[in-house]
């Protein structure tokens, strides 16, 4: 369109309106796409007439408002926002007010009263800037190194199936440590100075719970054609197969037992850890990552392996009980906790250990010892212990389980001699507390003559596992029989890796995981990899701020529903019945985030 | 979910009213998010100079020459459109060649004032040596404006009903020739301005204006035209622009790059038509003298450099206007700025505000904004 054409069309049209109905005007004009230019005013003494000048298509259209100059101007800011420019000129110039100018264009300055300049109602949209970034303590006391803070987030903004497999980062088998791990992580977080640490187990739990299935949709690396072999299905072996699987080798896995899990088959309560839900989480790491499994195979030397395989990690275990040394040890009736505890929890047999038990020994696995046996009919189960409960290694929370079922407890005495006969006679003996020993605890020191003896059914020797290395492996082994390896986890042959209870005494399944996943890189590493990548801050991870802090300090703990303590004896079951996603929000929630900065 | 509900503090930056980046004074605070502009509260009125109450106190004729102070770069259309307002009020006759004078030196003003602003613009995104060589050219249309008017900037020839000084045929010669030789060289900036990877990294995309906003929000001039809405005041036809053939130029990419587009090509088209009315251009007078008292009033809206001008003239038969209300572009730009700034980070700030071509000192005849803040 030229100029020419364009040019008779302009017209100048005025309207004139009160203030009762200029906003009716105004909207007209709006919803004709008039365009505000700008606002005049005239004096007229004692009123004042204020113009709205519009430009509607080519058109000028003025919109003339008489008013009283004593009286306000309603704005027009809230059709026009851009006539805020212009009643502030008029409202300088006429000495009028114009009432409720809104200078507002993205609905977010809206004051507030008691708001500052900066304090604005809505925030900003969109991802929010790092400022500095740590591990955060949880995360830094856990032996794996699992990513806490970002699991526990992922559980916050509704994406707990992330967050599993966030965990399976650094460790494998989140549906079992959400059961059984003794969670250092907790005793890091910072909600502990409150007494109240974040139930962080509970909520990898939680994370594992909401798995529709245990098996993930994942990736393995490229095949590398290099061949592994795995000794021992326990949680070392487990790790390490897994680990090797995803990274590309070819991995077997020999299993002397027909099923896996070790220590976590036979040494954890059923109670804790239901055997299904293990099977499966192990099953579903092999499917993953594609290791095959040769079940009931001991291995008995490691020469034909290395034959045909590149690499061998050993993760036996530590699988033999410590002796008493009394006499009378052999008889029957004399069990140890291991025996107990794989009949129980590995097989559906229950044995008869008859009404009276007397459990010996401190740790957690004489705990659990004494509480399968209450579930296994025992009405009358003690536990002796040499030392206080001060010194107990097992933990408080365990100790205080058994007591709620029933279990007694007596200090400072020891076990001297058997009789053997049904039923048994049990001679002990009281102790005193001397001088600190290379442990730290004070040696407990025999007091003559203070012998005396109780009649048991059974008597359960718990007091902790050694390792037993077969003569034929031909590796390096220390004083106490654990396996000697470097930093690297490399034993004294080529080739041959070593990780988890047979390396260093029974310990933790976290600790084994963790062992699984470093030799699993240091034989990648061998083999010209990369290894396993190891934990770094995900400096683009989306890490909100916290909220208020007094707020989250004030929350308290979400306790876990259990099965009450007279159900609990009767049966097998899970005892924690674990969070609901509603709990677990709750929890997450308590988060301080402490990770992100400080 | 709980990420995006809380309320929290954001940090306040003053930008201006004194600041390198831009020597006029307007205060903009910039409330920001880390780097991330969250919103702008603009505040105004540094260099208030009353020139509206001026008006009114002084004598009608005199207003032109206080008129053509309202803007330094842009002058010459200030006083044309307060002549035209009190010509309509008048009912004066302009004669057409004092018409097509008027259209060829408010022409050769937009060719001053928007490579004026190509060059603080270059300069604002960091490229110098286009920032100097855009001025050094500039150099030419001053020299012009000398030659012929006897003064670089001002060129203060408006007169009611006509205009001081004539173009005639050796003048015409000169503003052919010179203009001739500036138009090469800005041709020769052409692919610098359309094609450089550096000026496009920096402009592209930023300072986005929706079409529907910019109209809705009251944008003028090469900030509208450069969001797509073919909206100029030339179209009108005012002075002799009836007579010129000419399309004004839009861009649809509604950011700051469109925006300097629009501005560049401008700048070319403007050659065309000043070659243009210089042919067209009738013989006779240049100046019809009515000394008659402006009564009634006028709304009269020119098409300035940086968009659309707006005067407001009333006159209640004596010697002085009851009114004379002026509303520059770059108040009309306000608003659009303030929404095409939020949402970018604080280092696309001076790519921002240039490409609506703020001129404060024009704006300025209003004070400090009060209201819902």
């Amino acid at each position: 369109m030229t100029a020419q054409q364009y040019e008779l069309k302009v017209k100048t049209e005025d309207l004139s309106a009160g203030k009762a109905d200029m906003f009716l005007r105004l909207n007209e004009l709006k919803a004709q796409n008039a365009r505000l230019q700008t606002i005049t005013a005239l004096d007229h003494g004692e009123e004042l007439e204020v113009i709205y000048n519009f430009e509607r298509g080519t058109d000028e259209v003025n919109l003339h408002v008489r008013t009283p100059k004593r009286e306000p101007i309603p704005s027009i800011t809230g059709i026009f926002p851009s006539a805020f420019i212009a009643e502030n000129e008029v409202q300088e110039h006429f000495q009028v007010k114009i009432s409720g100018i809104n200078v507002d264009f993205g609905g977010k300055m809206m004051k507030i009263e008691g708001a500052t300049e900066v304090t604005l109602v809505k925030p900003a949209v969109g991802p929010e800037p790092f400022i500095k970034r740590f591990y955060g303590r949880c995360r830094e006391e856990c032996p794996a190194m699992v990513n806490a803070p970002k699991y526990i987030r992922q559980i916050l903004q509704g994406k707990p199936q992330e967050g599993y497999s966030t965990v399976i980062e650094q460790a494998p088998l989140p549906a079992i440590l959400g059961r059984v791990c003794f969670a250092p992580c907790q005793e890091g977080c910072r909600q502990e100075k409150n007494e109240e640490p974040i139930q962080i187990r509970l909520l990898k739990r939680f994370a594992a719970d909401s798995m529709p299935s245990l098996k993930r949709k994942v990736k393995r690396a490229k095949a590398t054609g290099r061949k592994v072999a795995v000794v021992g299905g326990g949680p070392s072996g487990v790790s390490c197969a897994f680990y090797l699987g995803m990274m590309g080798h070819e991995v077997t896995l020999y299993e002397k037992n027909d099923r896996c899990g070790g220590a976590m088959l036979w040494g954890i309560p059923k109670y804790r850890l239901p055997k299904n839900i293990m099977e499966d989480e192990i099953a579903a790491r092999f499917e993953e990552a594609g290791v095959k499994l040769k079940a009931g195979k001991e291995v008995k030397s490691l020469k034909p392996l290395l034959k045909d395989h590149d690499a061998i990690f050993i993760g036996i275990g530590a699988v033999e009980s410590y002796k008493l040394g009394i006499e009378g040890e052999e008889a029957e009736g004399v069990i140890d906790s291991r025996q107990l505890l794989s009949e129980v929890n590995a097989g559906d047999r229950l044995l008869n250990i008859g009404q009276t038990v007397a459990v010996v020994g401190g740790g957690n696995s004489s705990i659990d010892a004494a509480r399968v046996a209450r579930r296994l009919g025992a009405s009358n189960v003690t536990m002796y212990y040499r030392r206080t409960e001060k010194e107990m290694p097992a933990s408080p929370l365990e100790i205080h389980g058994a007591t709620q079922e029933g279990v007694n407890f007596e200090y400072l005495i020891t076990p001297v001699k058997v009789f053997p006969g049904k039923p048994l006679k049990l001679v002990l003996q009281y102790m005193q507390l001397g001088e600190p020993d290379e442990s730290g605890r004070r040696r407990p020191v025999p007091i003559q003559g203070s012998e005396f003896t109780v009649v048991v059914d059974t008597v359960i020797k718990a007091i902790g596992q050694a390792v037993s290395i077969p003569k034929d492996y031909g590796v390096e082994v220390t004083r106490r029989g654990t396996i000697v390896t470097n930093e690297n986890y490399e034993t004294s042959l080529k080739n041959v890796y070593a990780g988890g209870d047979c390396v260093y005494g029974p310990s933790s399944v976290i600790e084994a995981l963790r062992d699984g996943r470093n030799a699993a890189s240091a034989i990648d590493r061998s083999f010209g990899g990369k290894g396993w990548s190891e934990p770094s801050i995900d400096i683009n991870e989306f890490v909100g701020r916290p909220l208020n802090l007094e707020e989250i300090k004030s929350m308290e703990r979400v306790e876990v529903r259990e099965l009450s303590s007279e159900e609990r004896v009767r049966n097998f079951d899970e005892v924690e019945l674990g969070y609901n996603s509603s709990e677990a929000f709750r929890e997450a929630y308590r988060c301080w985030r402490c990770d992100w900065n400080e | 979910m709980s990420e995006t509900t809380m309320s929290k503090k954001y940090t306040v930056i003053p930008f201006g009213p004194q600041h390198p980046v831009l020597p006029e004074p307007v205060h903009l605070r910039f409330i920001v998010d880390e780097e991330k502009i969250v919103d702008v509260v603009p505040n105004l009125g540094y260099v208030h100079r009353g020139i509206e109450r001026a008006c009114e106190l002084n004598d009608y004729k005199r207003n032109i020459y206080l008129c053509e102070r309202v803007c330094g770069i842009c002058n010459f259309v200030h006083g044309m459109t307060y002549c035209e307002g009190i010509e309509k009020i008048t009912d004066t006759d302009v004669p057409p060649r004092a018409k097509y004078i008027r259209t060829i030196w408010a022409e050769v003003q937009r060719i001053q004032s928007h490579l004026l602003w190509l060059g603080l613009f270059a300069d604002a995104i960091g490229f110098e040596s286009l920032f100097m060589q855009v001025w050094r050219d500039r150099e030419i249309v001053l020299a012009l404006n000398e030659k012929t008017n006897g003064h670089r900037i001002h060129l203060e020839t408006n007169l009611i009903g006509g205009v001081r000084k004539d173009i005639d045929e050796s003048l015409a010669k000169t503003y052919r020739e010179d203009l001739s030789v500036l138009k090469k060289k800005v041709e020769m900036l052409k692919p610098v301005f359309h094609n450089d990877s550096g000026i496009r990294a920096k402009c592209e995309g930023k300072g986005i204006l929706p079409k529907a906003k910019a109209s809705f929000l009251g944008a003028v001039g090469p900030t509208i035209r450069g969001s797509g809405v073919k909206q100029d005041m030339r179209l009108t036809g005012y002075e002799a622009y009836g007579q010129l053939d000419f399309e004004p130029i839009t861009y649809e990419g509604e950011d700051a790059y469109s925006r300097m587009l629009v501005r560049f090509d401008e700048t070319l088209q403007s050659f065309d038509l000043i070659e243009e009315a210089l042919k067209q251009m009738p013989e006779g007078p240049i100046l019809n003298k009515n000394d008659r008292f402006p009564e009634g009033s006028v709304v009269v809206r020119t098409e300035q450099p940086r968009g659309e001008l707006f005067y407001y003239v009333e006159g209640n038969g004596t010697n002085k206007l009851q009114r004379c209300k002026i509303r520059t572009p770059t108040a009309a730009n306000i608003p659009p700025l303030v929404t095409m700034l939020i949402g970018y980070e604080v280092p696309d700030i001076p790519t921002i505000v240039h490409s609506i071509d703020p001129c404060i000192s024009c704006t300025e005849r209003i004070t400090y904004l009060k209201g819902g803040r």
